[in-house]
């Protein structure tokens, strides 16, 4: 008797699409749309506000940035406001390749990590499961602002001073991710579990290949938002690095900030570019949320 | 076997690189390595000038060598500095503000200087007592500004020289139809000290166990903010990033009280004409309140590198430094006696007379608060008080009182 | 059959040693990198936190002396703190259960296949990610006495401008709203998964049965999705506590006029980077660990009988 470890369809949705729609049902759920596609528009654009400043200010001229009356669109479009943002900074190249190393070897290390630790929290009894789940859970409740003296000694007299471990190890994983892969792993069945077991598959091969394509969502929200928190990562970078050539792309943006007069407009130039391969990666895992996962695969 | 060779191996590599990564400040043959960090992005006008002055600098002393490290905005350089020191490896030297200057120094984290009587002449004696405490200097002062008017020279005939001045100007250019203010000033702390100042008054009294802010001058000080304010010819900032200079530049206000590091962004949008003055004189004194940073080399630096240190504090305010800063418009101005002298600034001044207002005896009437280490939880207070003052929730003498009552509560602390 | 579950009472002990210690070392083995991770720049320095707050320490200065709980002592006494801690309280009740509420509606209008739902999941989860100073640029827009926003639309509905951002009363509202509208993006982001990690038969099913949308969710998809709305309600609150940046960047590194809007956090900070008062600052942040420690474990006492996973 093989069992199939791996999720079946959802049968009831294929049925589905063989059975023809009422035409009452079918205006109903036109009206339900509509009403839903106006909802989701004022909220993008009450959400999409302050993108829209920075993009329009990206482009506007000097004078039009400054005004202490906000101007909303630009007279002329200074496109050359991205070249200018890119001369300033003769090191961006340099701190693009930093930011994108440092987040993919960020972003690795945590799927790799916090998969790991929430399947065992989650699938697995041991000793000391409980104590050791909530010591992790107490990491979260102190503020970040009093760790900083402490991490900044052990990575100094690690001397990792201007590496890549310094920025990239103390973030390699986070109890926030661990916590929200746990919930998830939780709601597999242990019937698969067991399943699992009786043909012969250990922890390891239930992992890898039952857990984590049933968990598609999740595991792309934490590489989704792990990739954010890095990518905007600001402080730390600057404590722990010196040299120039070691520094990353939000360091690069405080180039425009001066005592007074900040050129708002070649800061939201580089901000705008720094912002797209943080879109580009939503976009791409947002996909995985359109994927129907059934959990069901054992039933009937 | 092998495995431990390569462990041992792995662990003498680390323990040099630990080495090796200490401090930064070494002495090979003849060259000392300095470090030094500061808030200027390299990429940034202010930056790049200060990358040619080290440059400049290096040249000139071939056997010092300087590693600059910019280390954000003046805060985070803070939280930079006070985690080195945490680590036990701070940098050299390090470009301070006044306030951090206070909170480093009373914490003994400051190496005290020692000036050859040459250098130490040059320098302005009102602007040498900012960086002393006690009796020992222990910074001196870099990229300073100052104070001054800015104003628009259709609507204001002849630049205030007093208060009284100032008030009636900025009553006759406040004109309510094209929603313009006579006159513009931030209504907070710092406006405050500036008036107090110019009223003689004293922030602490000479024994320094108690303030003295809440004195009749400082009841003044403060009156004089709220009436101008209430009358309606001033504009006061409503945020933290409503420069004045934007608003100036608007059009908005017709004189400015701002900082001269604003003097390279000012460009009217309707193209009026504009200059600037130095700021007016108060009933007792014509103070003017300084902002900016300091050089200071960092307490626990060895013997070897004291000496290069010194020569390069001395050199990056030294008369071509403090000539290439005010010279170059951004509004920092000269501090060397020398380079106000100087023939090249006198031309520069002639070629460009806005930036004159740099010049003169500024210098000698220059102020800043208190560099206690209590005054970073004491500003606050006072701040309070003239919010309370401007949002009409107290009068002067009630709400300087109270500040000063917790104040010295404060002041008990160390 | 391999009972997988726990163990009920009764069982000799016996029966569970061998394959419950290799279970053990199995789940050590997968946590070990982590734990690692995690010992090392997470514990430690909140150990480290723990220490400190027993001396009185400046980094600055070299030296440091033991004075046992004075620290905790003299915060308890502070007037500033306890407006800390009530400011921190008015933040997590303002904004928790609101975001909780609009996020999981925003997931569940996400949750659909309608064309261009990739565009909308995006413009809701920019606030996120979007730089901090064209959000606050922004937001002191909304906020600006004459040309606001907000002060536009008031006297259209007869009621006089407001000075958002100077006046004390408004101070703790302003932060609320920004906070909000800041994270309901990412909030909903979870949900979302959440939502989409849901079994659809039991929907489906229900749905034939003749239940309205409204039943579905209250019946199935609501208990359903426990476990997800738990891990919010942990971590929303445990962030809502440690409020700071918000206050920080809409007030321009103060805490707000006549300090209104000092919280928890803000209240460490300041004695930590402003007066170098490490000890102290961190027996602040300690006492707000215990606080925060004292309120998720009864949630997750609540959470016992409430959330189901399976």
């Amino acid at each position: 008797m093989a069992t199939t470890l791996r999720p079946a369809p959802d049968r009831l949705q294929s049925a589905s699409k063989t059975r023809p729609v009422q035409g009452a049902a079918r205006i109903r759920k036109r009206i339900t749309n509509l009403l839903v596609h106006v909802a989701l528009l004022l909220g993008s654009a009450v959400m999409i506000l302050p993108f829209f400043w920075m993009i329009s200010t990206a482009l506007k001229s000097p004078l039009e940035a400054a005004a202490s009356e906000p101007v909303w669109w630009p007279a002329t479009l200074q496109w050359q406001n991205f070249h200018l943002a890119w001369d300033a900074q003769p090191l961006w190249g340099r701190f693009f390749v930093n930011s994108f190393v440092i987040t993919a070897l960020t972003v690795i290390a945590e799927v790799a990590l916090a998969t790991m630790a929430a399947y065992a929290f989650s699938r697995i009894q041991f000793w000391g499961k409980e104590l050791l789940f909530t010591v992790l859970l107490s990491t979260m409740m102190i503020p970040g602002e009093v760790l900083l003296i402490p991490n900044f000694i052990t990575i100094a007299n690690l001397g990792w001073i201007d590496t890549y471990l310094a920025l990239v190890i103390p973030w390699a994983v986070s109890v926030f991710g661990i916590f929200l892969l746990r919930q998830h792993f939780l709601q597999i069945p242990t019937e698969l579990q067991e399943a699992a077991y009786l043909d012969g598959a250990g922890h390891l091969r239930f992992l890898v290949t039952c857990v984590i394509p049933l968990s598609r969502p999740a595991i792309a929200t934490v590489m989704l938002l792990k990739f954010v928190a890095s990518w905007n990562s600001f402080l730390w970078p600057l404590v722990v690095t010196n040299r120039p050539e070691m520094r990353t792309v939000q360091i690069g943006l405080n180039s425009f900030l001066q005592e007074s007069g900040t050129q708002y407009q070649l800061m939201m130039a580089a901000a705008t570019v720094t912002l797209i391969p943080v879109v580009a990666v939503f976009l791409a895992a947002q996909k995985h949320f359109l994927e129907s996962v059934a959990k069901s695969g054992l039933k009937g | 076997m092998q495995i431990r060779r390569k462990g041992l191996a792995l662990l003498l590599a680390t323990a040099l690189t630990v080495l090796a990564g200490c401090g930064g400040k070494t002495t090979t043959d003849q060259v000392t390595t300095i470090t030094f960090w500061h808030g200027m992005d390299p990429a940034s006008e202010h930056g790049k000038v200060l990358a040619g002055l080290i440059t400049q600098f290096e040249k000139a002393h071939p056997t010092i060598k300087v590693e600059a490290t910019f280390k954000g905005s003046y805060g985070d350089l803070e939280k930079g500095l006070v985690s080195a020191m945490g680590a036990k490896q701070p940098p050299t030297v390090a470009q301070v503000t006044d306030s951090i200057f206070g909170k480093m120094a009373g914490n003994s984290a400051l190496l005290p200087l020692e000036l050859p009587a040459a250098e130490r002449s040059d320098f302005p004696e009102a602007l040498l007592k900012l960086t002393t405490v006690g009796d020992k200097l222990y910074g001196l002062p870099f990229n300073r500004s100052l104070i001054i008017q800015i104003y628009n020279k259709k609507l204001i005939d002849k630049a205030p020289t007093t208060w009284d001045e100032f008030a009636a100007a900025a009553k006759t250019a406040t004109n309510t139809t094209d929603k313009r203010y006579g006159g513009g000033f931030e209504a907070n702390v710092y406006q405050f000290g500036t008036n107090f100042m110019q009223t003689g008054g004293k922030w602490l009294a000479d024994d320094g166990k108690s303030v003295t802010f809440n004195s009749p001058e400082g009841v003044t000080s403060l009156e004089w903010m709220e009436k101008l304010v209430k009358e309606g010819s001033i504009y006061t900032p409503k945020d933290s990033k409503d420069y004045l200079s934007n608003v100036f530049n608007d059009g908005r206000v017709a004189i400015a009280i701002t900082t001269s590091a604003s003097l390279a962004f000012i460009k009217p949008k309707n193209g009026d004409p504009w200059d600037a003055a130095p700021l007016y004189a108060g009933p007792a004194n014509a103070s003017v309140p300084l902002a900016g940073a300091n050089l200071v080399i960092m307490s626990g630096t060895p013997s070897a590198q004291q000496k290069a240190a010194t020569e390069f504090l001395l050199w990056m305010t030294g008369k071509e430094a403090t000539l290439t800063w005010a010279m170059g418009k951004t509004g920092y101005a000269p501090i060397r006696k020398s380079a106000l002298a100087d023939p090249k600034w006198q031309e520069f001044v002639k070629a460009n007379p806005v930036w004159g207002v740099l010049g003169g005896n500024v210098m000698e009437n220059a102020t800043i608060q208190p560099t206690i280490t209590q005054w970073s939880t004491i500003q606050p207070e006072i701040t309070k008080a003239v919010e309370k003052v401007m949002l009409g929730k107290a009068d002067a003498k009630t709400a300087l009182d109270e500040a000063a009552a917790t104040a010295n509560e404060l002041l008990k602390k160390n | 059959m391999i009972n997988l579950r726990a163990q009920p009472r009764g069982r000799p002990r016996l029966a569970r040693s061998r394959k419950f210690w290799r279970e053990t070392a199995w789940a050590y083995a997968l946590l070990a990198p982590a734990l690692l991770v995690i010992a090392l720049f997470h514990l430690y320095p909140l150990l480290r936190s723990v220490q400190l707050s027993l001396f009185d320490w400046n980094f600055v200065r070299p030296q440091q002396h033991f004075i046992g709980l004075q620290n905790y002592k003299e915060i308890l006494q502070d007037p500033v703190f306890w407006k800390a801690v009530r400011n921190t309280f008015i933040y997590v009740i303002g904004t928790v259960p609101i975001e909780i509420a609009l996020a999981l509606s925003i997931a569940a209008l996400l949750n659909r296949k309608l064309t261009g739902i990739g565009l909308y999941r995006i413009a809701f989860f920019l606030p996120h990610i979007t730089t901090v100073v064209a959000i606050a640029a922004v937001w002191r827009w909304l906020y600006h006495e004459e040309y606001g926003l907000f002060n536009q639309i008031l006297p259209m509905i007869g009621l006089d401008p407001v000075m958002w951002l100077r006046d004390p009363f408004w101070t703790m509202p302003t932060i609320i709203l920004m906070s909000v509208w800041k994270s309901l993006g990412y909030t909903a982001m979870i949900f979302l998964a959440g939502l989409q990690g849901l079994d659809k038969e039991l929907g489906n099913a229900a749905r034939i049965d003749g239940a309205n949308p409204v039943q579905v969710f209250r019946y199935v998809t609501w208990p359903l999705l426990t476990p997800t709305t738990f891990f919010v309600s942990i971590t929303s609150i445990i962030g809502a506590f440690k409020v700071f940046s918000e206050v920080f960047v809409l007030y321009g590194g103060t805490p707000g006029p006549l300090r209104e809007g000092i919280t928890l956090v803000f209240y460490v900070y300041e004695k930590a980077w402003g007066e170098y008062k490490m000890g102290y600052a961190s027996a602040g942040a300690l006492l707000l660990f215990l606080l925060v420690m004292a309120i998720s474990g009864i949630q997750f006492w609540y959470a016992r009988q409430r959330v189901h996973y399976d």
